[in-house]
Parts: structure tokens; sequence; C-alpha cells
């Protein structure tokens, strides 16, 4: 039995729940919206077992054999933001509880919440891609006015983005932000030299890899401004050797699925900015057609 | 200088400073990483500054650190206007989280993506590593939550500081508990077994200080690194 854990309304829930249908598995859905009528009883000795009870039906944990989950935070779904303490208090509890199970079921699990987290702290794991042989931007993280203008004088061209992956837009620094710098000792700031080139995407699922090219005006193609920087995304090939290195950065986070965010210099280097945990790959698959809800029901339904 | 990552109001964390010395050991406070003078690079190998009791000082000179929080949180950042404490406290953590992974000092415990402090286990995982090691651990969560009493049942603790151990002198708990360690990837954990050692009840990666041996096996640690 499949666990798919999340919203229905959200595209990679609805994809992948899709897949795994054409497939004839069988799924169990728990919908994210039911979590404070939910009840769970997890039992950890030897082995890791218990029961997911929720109003379309009762699971055994020690059945399911495969998870996808992409549960939103519970507190703000509509259903839960407006209940009372004790039960908003309940579905945090619940929430908790699936998760430590996400963690500690042999099932295969799409993906592991420990292992997701490292996108939670951008140079944190700009140093882990870089210990996997791909290049990273020059970053700084300052709470230094000095140090800023020294970074942005050796460089000439750089952006600022969060160091978490709160408000995460990438911003060209301009003269204007001078009048900010002042600002920067209120809390580290992190800033990188602008890398020149094409950005494309590689969605990595088990062994398959999933590469399109993104062609944009946008300094942040994900934040288009106007209708001449909506991207353009059309499936490409990578290199067998690259296509490895994605593969073994992804496997090096204990990741099984994984977007990673690449840009291809015009010297031909690869820079790689990020890698998310857990990718709105819809939106990719929709432009190319590319089957990678497929691929992640086959990783979850795998002998 | 020792560095304690910690809140610069943690009585703890106070009395550390205190018993080591103000001149070898100092609080890196939420307040110090909203303070002019932080330098972080990437990639690694460029002079760093950190911001320490509110001093800037080189990377160099920090001899070892120990972690004494699992995150920052909101509602410390008492100088941020509250709309964006969240993402404050957010943006700090991410940073500590990449400046500790970046300190070739040693760190008690080395971060995690998870948590500042080490792998921030739940009392399943715990359970987990322990019954895979051959320590009985069974657990049990059910959630909404039974009425039941506080577990008020005797316990044996064992603190394990690297290789050694510290607490009760069971030479059998000590393995156990530098097994778990081991298995869980740090240096510094207090293991607490129920009175009859048959079973793990808890572990904890923030141990007490009241016992100066394991104040003075931690301050060894991180002091003669250099």
């Amino acid at each position: 039995m499949i666990l798919v854990w999340g919203v229905p309304r959200d595209p990679p829930i609805a994809a992948v729940t899709a897949a795994l249908t054409r497939l004839g598995q069988p799924v169990f859905y728990f919908d994210q919206h039911d979590t404070c009528a939910a009840e769970i009883d997890l039992c950890v000795d030897r082995e890791v077992s218990g029961v997911l009870r929720v109003p379309a039906g009762n699971i055994g944990l020690a059945k399911i054999t495969g998870a996808f989950i992409r549960p939103y935070e519970t507190s703000r779904l509509p259903t839960v933001a407006g209940a009372s303490p004790d039960v908003q208090a309940r579905g945090a509890a619940l929430d908790e509880a699936l998760l430590c199970w996400s963690e500690i079921t042999p099932a295969r699990v799409v993906n592991r919440p420990a292992a997701m987290a490292s996108n939670n702290s951008k140079p944190y794991q700009s140093a882990l891609i870089q210990a996997q042989g791909f290049d990273i931007p020059e970053t700084l993280v300052t709470t230094d006015r000095d140090a800023l203008e020294a970074f942005w004088e050796k460089h000439g061209q750089i952006v600022y983005k969060s160091l978490s992956g709160i408000r995460s837009i990438v911003t060209c620094l301009t003269p204007s932000h001078r009048e900010r710098f002042n600002d920067l000792s209120n809390c580290p700031t992190q800033f990188q030299q602008w890398i020149p080139g094409s950005d494309f995407r590689v969605h990595v699922a088990g062994h398959d890899v999933f590469a399109c090219q993104v062609k944009s005006s946008a300094t942040d193609y994900r934040y288009p401004h106007g209708e001449e920087e909506t991207p353009e995304i059309q499936p490409c090939e990578l290199s067998a050797d690259l296509a490895d290195r994605c593969r073994r950065l992804v496997a090096s986070m204990s990741l099984v699925l994984a977007g990673i965010d690449l840009r291809r210099t015009p010297d031909g280097q690869w820079f790689c900015f990020e890698v998310n945990p857990s990718p709105g790959f819809t939106y990719y698959e929709q432009a190319t057609g590319q089957p990678i809800a497929d691929a992640i029901a086959s990783i979850l339904t795998a002998s | 200088m020792i560095v304690l990552v910690a809140s610069a109001y943690d009585v703890r964390a106070l009395r550390i400073v205190a018993d080591w010395g103000s001149q070898s050991a100092a609080i890196l406070s939420a307040e110090d990483l909203c303070r002019p003078g932080w330098v972080f690079q990437l990639p690694l190998g460029s002079p760093m500054t950190a911001v320490i009791g509110g001093r800037a000082i080189p990377a160099e000179q920090i001899s070892g650190v120990l972690t004494l929080r699992p995150c920052i949180f909101p509602e410390e950042l008492w100088n941020i206007q509250p709309a964006h404490r969240k993402y404050v406290a957010a943006e700090l953590n991410a940073f500590l989280l990449a400046w500790l992974s970046a300190q070739s000092c040693p760190v008690l415990n080395r971060p995690t993506a998870c948590c500042l402090a080490g792998p921030n286990w739940r009392p399943e995982q715990w359970s987990q590593a322990a019954e895979r090691l051959g320590i009985p651990a069974p657990t049990r969560r059910h959630v909404p939550s039974e009425n039941t009493a506080p577990n008020a049942e005797e316990t044996l603790e064992v603190i394990a500081v690297g290789e050694h151990c510290f607490g009760c002198d069971d030479s059998i708990l000590r393995d156990r508990a530098l097994k778990l360690a081991q298995a869980s990837g740090v240096d510094l954990l207090s293991v607490r077994f129920s009175a009859d050692r048959s079973r793990l009840l808890s572990a904890s990666v923030w141990p007490s200080f009241t016992d100066p041996a394991v104040s003075e096996a931690v301050r060894q640690r991180l002091e003669n690194s250099r």
C-alpha cells in the first residue's frame, strides 16, 4: 500500500496519485484537511508498527511500503486555522507523529523529512553541493557594510537572497540599495557573485534524470516581471557525466527526488545554485511532457 | 577561545563561562548575530570573522564550540519588529547552521540540518537506534494523547563525553551509552536507563553540567584542539 499525504489540490500530489492509479497500485490517501479528525498509534521496538485512522478508513503502518509526503503547515489550512487551540494542538501532534514515522519506517519515503532539511540553509547546502564537485557562486554572508562593499567591488555584479527558505527571491544589488546598508547589522545577509549563462532545471527521481532549459530574461525566472520575462521551458539532454553528478549529488543528501537548479556559463562551466527536495515538478512536466510523476510512482512501488 | 552558542540569559551557559573563565570562554547569543562584524565566505578558505560576546574576533581564535540550544526562537528576538521575527529567526538559524558546519575546530555536538546541536531525534528515533544495538527501548505514541501520569520512574544516567563516561559507573550501561553516542554521531550525550538496567528510557544531547567532571571533560575537549 502506498501512502499519499498532502492536500488534494497540490499539483504534485494529484500527479503522483494519478500515476499510482495508472499503475494499478492501491493508494491510501491522507487528505491533510482531515488532520484534526485523524488518530495515530505509533509503536517502536524491533519493528515500527501502529495504525493511522482517518475518516476515510484505517491502515496498519507496517503495511505501508511507500509514502509520498508533501504536507503543508497544518495550522495554516483553513480547516485548522480557525479551530480552537486544543484542535490545533491535536493537529500539530498528529503531524509530528506522522513525520516521526516518516523518518523511521522501512517503507520508501519520498523524501524523508530530515533529508529535506538542508534546503532551509542555502549556504549550508551550498557547501554540500560543492563537496559533490559542482561549482558554486562565491558567497558572502555578512553584517558588515565594508565587507559588502569590498565583495561588490571584487565581483562587479552581485545578487542577494535569503539564507533560509523564506522570501527566497534572487535580486540584483544596485547603487540604490546603499541607503539600506546600515540595516545589514540587523541580520546577516547573503550576497553572491552574479553568474552569467543559461538556466537549467534537472529533476532526479531515483535513477531517472529529467533536464530542461529555462529561457528567461528575469533575474529569478520563478518570479517574472511582465510577459517578456515569462520563462520558456524546453526539454534537453545532459551529458552522461553531468547526469551522474546530479544523481550522486541527490543521493549524497539521502534524497530520492529533487529539483536541481544549474546554470551553464558561456564558457561551459556548470554552477549549481540549489537542490530543492520538494520540487513543484508538475510546472516543468506540463511544459516538457517529461514523465516525472510516473518516475516517482515507480520509485514508490519498486520491489 | 571556547564559544558557547546559547541564549545570553541561559543560566547554565553563564555558569559554565564563570567556571571556565571569561578570558577563555564566551557566549555567542542571538544578539551577537545582529551586530556588525560578521564575515562568512564560500567557498571556504577565505578569512572569516565572528562576533562573540559583542566582540569581533577572527575565526582562527576559536578553539572549540559548545552548542546549548536547538535553534533560535522568534520570540527571543525582542529587538526585531514582531512582524519580522519569524523570518529573522529562520535567517539566523540558517546562518548559524552554515557557520557551525564550517568550523574546523571541535564542535559539541556537530550540527545537523535539523538542529544546531546534533540530531534532533525524537524518542522513537532513539528507541530505534537503541533497539538496533540490542538495547531494549520500546516506545508508544498515541494521538490524540492519552492522559497518563508523569513518569516518576527512578533512572540511572550515563553522560558520554567523547570516549569518556560519567555518572552511573555500571560498565554495561556505559558501553551502551558510548555505542548510542557513536550510532547517533555525537560526542556529547546523556542517556537514561531504567533503574533495573533493562531498558533505555531517554537520550539527550544536552546533558547537565552540574558534575564538575563533565564540565572539565568538555572544556578539555574544546580547549586543547589547536
